[in-house]
């Protein structure tokens, strides 16, 4: 997960939360991310990669 | 879930392993060996609790046991190797989102024993690994005779790898209301799919 959460970082990171909430105001600035602030776009590439999610509610 | 019952609070996230075959590498090896090496034990510990790393704590959060029955994740559940570290990276997440999931959120990791005693067994040994980390001339015996940086697990075993781990919500309601999802893989999910992950992009 460490590879996929890289590559959504590398390449759609704008479409992420995790930019929503420390990047999009354009101000330089670290921050130590979590798989889950990556969301849709990270489940959708392990998907790709052949995990699958079933979800009952 | 949230978005099904607005109202509710998430109380209990229990993710359980209940079938798992999986390869390590020389790398996560040598990743564990030298955090060892480099950081005091009582960091380590204190950085995998379960929000450990998270910036805020659930007001009235309580610690998940252990090891427990469960019959929906296939009976006596205890600790795995990944618990620690899965545990306090959700739990983070749940920091950097301001604790959206509320005040008595808990996130514990398991993986599916079939008795009390492997559990036990299981959750005494991780124990221990941790402990014998620390001593040099284990890390020493485990540079020399563990799989080194670079070796990982054969093309046979990758593909002879799965998964299915089960992750349980249950809301804070009276009685509670429940979710699950389950994720599943029909190869090894470390370094397989992470490969085929890569691929299907190109």
């Amino acid at each position: 997960m460490l590879v996929e959460s890289g590559l959504v970082l590398a390449k759609e990171v704008e479409k992420t939360e995790a930019w929503r909430l420390f990047f999009s105001n354009g101000e330089s600035q670290s921050a130590v991310l979590t798989p889950g602030l990556l969301g849709e776009i990270l489940e959708r590439r392990l998907e790709n990669g052949g995990l699958h999610f079933a979800l009952d509610v | 879930m949230q978005q099904k019952y607005p109202s509710a609070s998430i109380q209990s996230v229990r993710c359980c392993a209940t079938d798992i075959v999986v390869g390590i590498s020389g790398g996560s090896i040598a990743s564990a060996i030298n955090l060892a090496e480099h950081y005091p034990l009582r960091d380590l510990s204190a950085a995998l609790k379960p929000f450990g790393l998270s910036p805020i704590k659930p007001r009235q959060s309580v610690r998940a046991k252990d090891i427990l029955h469960d019959d929906r994740l296939g009976g006596w559940i205890g600790p795995w190797l990944m618990s620690p570290v899965n545990a306090a990276t959700v739990c983070r997440t749940y920091g950097l989102l301001q604790g959206k999931w509320g005040d008595r959120f808990s996130y514990r990791e398991y993986m599916t024993y079939g008795s009390w005693w492997k559990a036990k067994a299981m959750s005494i040994a991780l124990k221990l690994a941790g402990v014998m980390l620390a001593i040099p001339p284990v890390r020493w015996i485990l540079r020399k005779y563990a799989r080194a940086s670079g070796k990982g697990p054969s093309q046979e075993e990758m593909e002879n790898g799965r998964l299915v781990m089960k992750i349980l919500a249950e809301t804070d309601d009276e009685p509670p209301r429940t979710g699950s999802i389950t994720v599943s893989a029909d190869a090894d999910p470390a370094y397989l799919l992470t490969g085929r992950s890569h691929a299907s992009e190109y």
